[in-house]
């Protein structure tokens, strides 16, 4: 029997973990002083992503990222940035964690400015 | 010679109530050969290491034809999606000229369509999509 309810709990933990994608950070562009792909995007997507996202970066060294989800171009993260906000930005709505996954974490302020980086179309 | 007229009739008559009264097919919903409910025509020229995402929705009753073809053997392609916060890709393939894919969501929701031009020089791609059943395209993003 307690078998049984510690295997329902741990179930339970499973099934409550923090799923990838969070909602929309509803983050808006700044109107002025908008961060581009050379003033922010690259340092930040170097210093926290492309370990694992980048198109040189191949089999288990990916530590599961997808194929396509690579971050070492502007391009890499224009054609994902409404998933990239739902993992890593942060904005008015929800601060959203689940990327990177472990390793140095950015700071909400980068995550902010991450949002609003993508909220300009990660030019 | 009236015997064979009447057969000729009578199996006529058969033919059409079989056509009649035969039911869709269970697996494909009856969109399998039948005519696409919409396509969708593009034409995109992606800069080197240009990569585009775009979405469909739909689920396991509808269908996508995707047909893409490039000017040279150098386009990158990948269907995924996210169901359940993971990453599933469906079919991808690399540095090909054209790729035709048939694709039959497994389950309903968001799906995605990467376009990628792996070479070092301009890449025209054109994009024809034949969506049969209830699955729209949302566009690139």
């Amino acid at each position: 029997m307690r078998r049984a309810v510690l295997a329902a709990a741990l179930s339970g933990v499973a099934c409550t973990e923090s799923p990838l994608f969070g909602p929309p950070t509803e983050s808006t562009c700044p109107p002025v002083a908008a961060p581009t792909w050379a003033d922010f995007g690259q340092a930040f997507m170097t210093r926290y992503c492309t370990r694992c996202h980048a198109t040189d970066v191949v089999g288990a060294d990916r530590h599961g990222a997808p194929s396509f989800h690579d971050f070492d171009t502007v391009f890499g993260v224009r054609a994902v940035r409404v998933h990239i906000d739902e993992t890593t930005a942060a904005g008015p709505v929800v601060v959203n964690t689940s990327m990177p996954p472990d390793g140095e974490l950015p700071t909400v302020a980068e995550r902010r400015r991450l949002g609003e980086w993508l909220a300009c179309g990660a030019p | 010679m009236r015997t064979e007229s009447c057969l000729l009739v009578l199996l006529s008559v058969a033919a059409a109530c079989g056509d009649a009264t035969s039911t869709p097919d269970p697996i494909d919903g009856g969109a399998g050969d039948a005519a696409p409910r919409q396509v969708v025509m593009d034409t995109r020229t992606l800069v080197a290491g240009e990569l585009i995402e775009g979405t469909f929705v739909g689920g396991p009753a509808d269908r996508a034809d995707l047909h893409f073809t490039a000017s040279v053997a150098e386009l990158d392609w990948n269907i995924h999606g996210h169901a359940g916060g993971g990453t599933q890709t469906v079919a991808e393939g690399f540095n090909v000229l054209s790729a035709d894919y048939a694709f039959t969501p497994s389950a309903q929701g968001d799906w995605f369509v990467l376009l990628r031009n792996s070479s070092a020089a301009p890449l025209d791609v054109t994009v024809r999509l034949e969506l049969h059943g209830a699955i729209t395209w949302s566009g690139w993003q």
